[in-house]
C-alpha cells in the first residue's frame, strides 16, 4: 500500500460553484440563525433566568 | 483488514472502545470501593504540591501504602490496563510497553516539577508551605508536559521521537481520563443536580446552533476565497467546525473523499489545535475570569480535538480559580473543565448524524450518483462511543448518590481516587503526548500553505468570535458553586 | 446481497472479494466495472435487483488517526439488470 499522505497533490484546479451549493449554504446559516433565535429565547427563559 | 459491517465490531479493537472498558473498568472498582469500603482504588498514586520532595507524592488514600509502593502499583496497574487494550487492538506490544514507560515515567518526573511549591502555590498557599514568594502558577505541570512532549516530538532524533510516538495517544488517553470524569461529573451532580443539568441543556444548545452556523459559513469561505475544490473544502469545513480530525475522518467518509484529503487536513488540525491550547487558556483567564463557565464551553466550541479541549479545559480552571481565589471566590474544583467538555461532548455525538445527512445529500444531490445508498447504521459507526462511557459513569455515581443505595460519605471514599488522581494522571500523559505527536513540521508540507491560510482564516474570523459569542449567549452568567 | 472490501491505495478506489475485484481512480468507474463484472459473471439473476455492501478497510486510514474515528465509511450500491 502506498502512503497516501506523501503521493498527492494538495488541492486540484478550482470547480465551479453549483447552484445547490447556494441552497444548501444559504439554508443551512438561515436554519442556524432561527435555531440559534428560538434556543437562546428558551434557554434565557428557562435556564440562565436560574442563575 | 479493519471494517465495520456489524454493529458490535470494533468492540475490542479499537481505541474508542477501549477508553470505554478502562475508564468503566476504574469506575467500578470506584462503586466497588465506595459500596463495600474495600480498598480498591486508594493505592492509586495522588501527586501534590510540595516543599520537600519526599511528600511530592503518596497513595491517594494515605497510609495504605508508602509513596514509593503506591507509584509502582499505579504504574504495574496502568501498564496492564492499556497493554490489554495495546494487545486486542494488535498493536505491536513490546514496543508499546516500552515506549508507554518512557512516556509513564517522564510524565511522572513532569508532574512532580510542576507542582514544586515555589512554581504552583498560590499567594494564599505560601504560609501553609513555609516560602515567602511563589508564581502561582496554577496547573503549571500541564505546561511543562506539554512543552516537554513538544521538545521530544519536534526536537529529539527522529528514532527516538518515531519509537515514543507507539504509545503517544492523546486521544486514547483524554477518552479514559473523560470517562473517569464522569464519576466526578455524578459526584458533584449530586450536590448541584440542578447546575449539572443546566450545564448539560445550555451545551446541547450552543453545539446545535454552532453546528449550523460555523459549517455553512466556513465551507464558503474555503470555496470562494481559497478557491478549495467541494472535496477539500467539505473536509476543512468539518473539520475546523465540528471535531477535528474525526470530523475530518467522517466528512471524508461521507462525501466519498479519497483519504489523502481528511489525512492532509488532519495533521493541520493537530497543530493548529495544540496552538490554541497554548493561547486561549491565558487569554481567557485573562479577559473572562468573570464568566468562568462561558470561558469554559468556549473551548468546546472552539478547540478542536478532544485531547487539547480537554487539556485547554484543565489549564483554564486551574488559571482561573487561582486567580479568583486571590479575591478571596473560591470556585469549585472541575466545573470550569466540565463545561468545556460539555459542549465538546455535544459536538462529538452530532457528528454521526450529521455526517450521515452530509452522505446523503452529497451521494444523491450533489455528486448523483445512481443506485447508491446510505447504511443508516453509518450513524452508529460514527458515533463515538466513549461519550457512552462518560455518561454511564456520570449518571450511574449521581444515581446511586440520589437514591441513597451508596450513601455520598462512601462514594466519596471510592470515586475520589478515580475522578482525582487517576483522571489527573491520565490528563497529564495527554499533555506529555499531545507535545509528541504534534510536529510543527507537518506545516511546511508541499501544499499544505493553501490549506493552512485557509484553516487559519477560518478559525480567526468564523470559529472563534462565533464560538466566543455563542459560549456567552448560552451560559452567561453561570457562575460554578463555590467551596467554603 | 454481496459484500466486498473497498480501500484506496493513492491512485485507486479498489473493491474486491474471493469472487470479484474492480479498480479505478474514481468510485463512479470502479462502481461500473462491478457492474459489469457482475453482470458478465452471471450473480444477477434476470429481472431482479441485486445490492452489492462496500466496507471500507479503516486500516486505509494511518495508525495515528485511528484513535480520534476509526470508521471512514460503508456504501451500498444496487445493480440492476
Amino acid at each position: 500500500m502506498k502512503d497516501v499522505h506523501e503521493t498527492e497533490a494538495t488541492c486540484e484546479v478550482e470547480e465551479p460553484w453549483l447552484p445547490i451549493e447556494t441552497k444548501l449554504v444559504v439554508g443551512s446559516v438561515i436554519a442556524g440563525v432561527l435555531t440559534l433565535i428560538v434556543l437562546a429565547i428558551l434557554v434565557h427563559m428557562f435556564l440562565l433566568g436560574g442563575h | 483488514m479493519a471494517e465495520h459491517r456489524r454493529w458490535h465490531d470494533g468492540m475490542l479493537s479499537t481505541e474508542d472502545w477501549w477508553a470505554v472498558w478502562i475508564g468503566l473498568f476504574f469506575a467500578l472498582l470506584g462503586l466497588l470501593a465506595a459500596a463495600s469500603g474495600v480498598e480498591s482504588t486508594g493505592w492509586i498514586v495522588k501527586f501534590s504540591k510540595w516543599v520537600d520532595i519526599t511528600k511530592s507524592f503518596q497513595a491517594s488514600h494515605k497510609g495504605l501504602l508508602g509513596p514509593a509502593a503506591s507509584l509502582i502499583v499505579t504504574y504495574m496497574i496502568f501498564t496492564a490496563a492499556t497493554c490489554t487494550g495495546a494487545k486486542f487492538m494488535k498493536w505491536d506490544v513490546k514496543k508499546y510497553f516500552i515506549a508507554w514507560s518512557i512516556i509513564f515515567w517522564l510524565t511522572v518526573i513532569f508532574y512532580i516539577v510542576g507542582q514544586n511549591a515555589y512554581i504552583a502555590a498560590t499567594s494564599l498557599e505560601r504560609e501553609k508551605y513555609g516560602i515567602d514568594w511563589s508564581l502561582s502558577l496554577g496547573g503549571a505541570y500541564y505546561i511543562i508536559a506539554l512543552f516537554a512532549g513538544l521538545f521530544i516530538g519536534n526536537l529529539t532524533p527522529k528514532r527516538f521521537r518515531t519509537f515514543v510516538k507507539e504509545a503517544a495517544k492523546p486521544e486514547w488517553f483524554i477518552k479514559v481520563a473523560i470517562v473517569c470524569l464522569g464519576t466526578k461529573l455524578g459526584l458533584k451532580a449530586i450536590e448541584a443536580t440542578g447546575f449539572a443539568m443546566h450545564l448539560l441543556f445550555a451545551g446541547c444548545c450552543a453545539t446545535i446552533a454552532a453546528y449550523l452556523l460555523f459549517w455553512p459559513l466556513a465551507y464558503v469561505v474555503c470555496r470562494k476565497v481559497f478557491k478549495l475544490t467541494k472535496e477539500w473544502a467539505a473536509c476543512l469545513a468539518s473539520a475546523i467546525s465540528i471535531c477535528g480530525v474525526s470530523a475530518a475522518i467522517a466528512t471524508g467518509g461521507a462525501i466519498r473523499a479519497r483519504p489523502v484529503v481528511p489525512i492532509m487536513i488532519s495533521s493541520l488540525v493537530v497543530v493548529f489545535a495544540v496552538s490554541e491550547l497554548i493561547i486561549l487558556p491565558g487569554l481567557l483567564t485573562t479577559y473572562w475570569s468573570h464568566e468562568p463557565i462561558v470561558a469554559g464551553a468556549s473551548l468546546g466550541l472552539t478547540v478542536k480535538t478532544d485531547g487539547a479541549d480537554a487539556a485547554a479545559g484543565a489549564i483554564l480552571d486551574e488559571l482561573i480559580r487561582a486567580k479568583v481565589a486571590g479575591e478571596g471566590i473560591h470556585w469549585d474544583e472541575g466545573w470550569i473543565l466540565a463545561s468545556a467538555i460539555m459542549t465538546k461532548i455535544w459536538i462529538d455525538m452530532f457528528i454521526g448524524i450529521w455526517a450521515f445527512v452530509l452522505a446523503v445529500v452529497w451521494v444523491w444531490y450533489i455528486e448523483r450518483r445512481p443506485g447508491e445508498k446510505v447504511p443508516k447504521s453509518e450513524i452508529w459507526f460514527r458515533f463515538p462511543k466513549f461519550v457512552l462511557g462518560y455518561f454511564i459513569a456520570w449518571f450511574l455515581v449521581m444515581g446511586l448518590g440520589l437514591a441513597d443505595i451508596i450513601p455520598f460519605e462512601g462514594l466519596k471514599f471510592g470515586i475520589k481516587p478515580i475522578e482525582g488522581s487517576l483522571r489527573k494522571f491520565f490528563f497529564m500523559l495527554t499533555f506529555t503526548s499531545i507535545g509528541i505527536v504534534t510536529d510543527f513540521r507537518e506545516l511546511a508540507k508541499e501544499g499544505l500553505g493553501r490549506l493552512a491560510a485557509a484553516y487559519g482564516t477560518v478559525l480567526l474570523i468564523i470559529i472563534l468570535p462565533i464560538g466566543l459569542f455563542l459560549a456567552w449567549l448560552f451560559h452567561h452568567g453561570m457562575m460554578p458553586p463555590t467551596v467554603p | 446481497m454481496i459484500e466486498l472490501i473497498v480501500s484506496h491505495d493513492g491512485k485507486n478506489w479498489i473493491a474486491r472479494n474471493d469472487l470479484l475485484s474492480a479498480e479505478a481512480p474514481t468510485l463512479e468507474e470502479m462502481d461500473n466495472k462491478l457492474r459489469k463484472t457482475v453482470k458478465e459473471k452471471g450473480y444477477l439473476e434476470p429481472g431482479k435487483k441485486l445490492d452489492l455492501f462496500m466496507a471500507f478497510d479503516n486500516s486505509t486510514i494511518p495508525q495515528w488517526m485511528r484513535q480520534y474515528s476509526q470508521h471512514y465509511f460503508n456504501r451500498i450500491i444496487q445493480v440492476r439488470t
